[in-house]
């Protein structure tokens, strides 16, 4: 009955490749957080992409990108990638900020800008995954090479 | 067509039980241990299902995870095992927090997730000749974002400034001032060995004048880059110093000191900066007593 169903609903002999392209409908998609916010401690603060305020982080809360995070003197939180696992702590006194990310199939990248402080990152898989931070001075990329395409 | 064989298939390989329907008087941790075999599962329908709360009316149906479920319970399996047959602590502690992650995820149904974490966990302390992660520190300065990295494990990262990349490798550091290629930081001169008086040593010497008791001299192996020792002498339960001295030569000799017992330390100073200072070593300086002699003669 279930593949009777199935079939009437399924254009038979019509692949979707062969349809037209239609335009794609007009509806906003969230993008994929880069990271959550965990292991919290003293004062962590949050300021979306989108905002122009600073708010006081909270366990757990996703990141996207250009997101920005600060701590003050003697407080900390780790950074989890939802991506590849790779883990970053922040160390206090610190202001980071979720760069643009490009992923490619099979090879996970992640991007974090570190305009102040410390912090202490580690790469699960270095051989198939990567790192790359930017500070000031420097670019720091941990893990496989990154081809720029 | 395509689609339709596709849809074939995943009707053959889906889960034969999709959803389930409460029984009357059946509590959600009831269905749980009925449908999952496991009443701590409770949870995690309550997630699926975007419960408020445990009890539900008889006759919902509700809705039950899928394959990716066991998978997510064999990476967990698989973590804690691993866990539990890690040879050292290396990476425990760790791996013990992405368990934690791991779990967090699986009690809220996301079961993908959970096995990422898991896994991830796994790997923290998989047996030697796994992949070794890589970890490093990044510390930008509050000046001008003065950068340093320094590697402690895994292969070698990548650091690029002005066009120039330098691999970093494990107990290495690098520094980049902005607008600067990376350079190696200048390595501070190693710590001063203290090689004596011995460790412990008792020092008997006589007494001058004032009862101070000297002279006593401390020696230290030279050590490559030192232009100069600091030379730090203090007395027992005192924190102030009875003697400070800058010598360039790996000796020194105290002035006369009163009796008791001293700790000294030292460091090497040089142009890349100082040494730590070297374990204090103890002395004691005790009095040495006179041996009477009386001659013969006139007067014995």
């Amino acid at each position: 009955m279930l593949l009777a169903l199935a079939l009437t609903a399924s254009p038979l002999g019509c692949d979707s490749e062969d349809k037209p392209e239609s335009p794609a409908p007009a509806t906003a998609t969230l993008p994929a957080p880069r990271a959550h916010l965990r292991g919290l401690k003293g004062n962590v603060q949050i300021k979306r992409a989108t905002a122009d305020e600073w708010s006081t982080a909270s366990d757990g809360v996703p990141l996207y990108e250009n997101d920005k995070v600060r701590t003050e003197a003697g407080a900390g939180a780790d950074l989890v990638f939802a991506g590849n696992g790779s883990t970053v702590h922040l160390g206090g006194d610190s202001l980071i900020g979720i760069a643009e990310t490009r992923p490619r199939p099979g090879r996970p990248r992640t991007d974090l800008t570190v305009l102040r402080g410390r912090i202490d990152a580690e790469v699960e898989r270095p051989a198939t995954q990567s790192l790359s931070v930017t500070t000031p001075a420097a670019t720091i990329q941990a893990g496989r090479e990154i081809v720029f395409q | 067509m395509r689609t339709a064989l596709l849809l074939v298939a995943w009707l053959g390989l889906a889960p034969a039980q999709e959803s389930t329907v409460v029984g009357a008087n059946e509590s959600l941790r009831e269905v749980a241990e009925r449908v999952l075999g496991d009443a701590a599962a409770a949870a995690e329908l309550r997630a699926l299902n975007n419960l408020s709360s445990d009890s539900v009316a008889a006759g919902t149906r509700l809705r039950l995870p899928g394959q990716e479920r066991v998978l997510a319970l064999k990476a967990l399996e698989t973590a804690r095992t691993l866990m539990a047959q890690a040879r050292d602590d290396t990476g425990l502690r760790e791996a013990a927090a992405r368990l934690k992650v791991a779990e967090e995820h699986l009690r809220a149904a996301r079961y993908a997730q959970a096995s990422a974490a898991a896994n991830a966990a796994g790997a923290q302390v998989a047996a030697p000749g796994a992949p070794q992660s890589s970890a490093f520190t990044v510390q930008v300065h509050p000046d001008a974002g003065t950068t340093t990295v320094t590697v402690t494990r895994g292969p070698p990262v990548r650091v690029e400034a002005e066009g120039v990349t330098r691999p970093v490798g494990p107990g290495e550091t690098v520094s980049v001032e902005k607008g600067h290629p990376p350079t190696v930081p200048p390595v501070p001169p190693g710590v001063p060995h203290p090689e004596q008086p011995e460790a412990g040593a008792v020092l008997k010497r006589r007494a001058d004048a004032k009862g101070r008791l000297g002279p006593v001299k401390l020696v230290w192996a030279a050590v490559s880059g030192a232009e100069r020792y600091e030379v730090e002498v203090l007395r027992e339960q005192q924190a102030t110093p009875v003697f400070t001295q800058a010598p360039t030569a790996p000796e020194v000799k105290l002035p006369p000191l009163p009796a008791g017992r001293y700790r000294w330390t030292v460091r090497a100073v040089g142009s890349a900066g100082r040494s730590e200072g070297s374990p204090p070593r103890w002395f004691e300086l005790a009095p040495d007593k006179l041996k009477l002699e009386v001659q013969k003669g006139q007067w014995q």
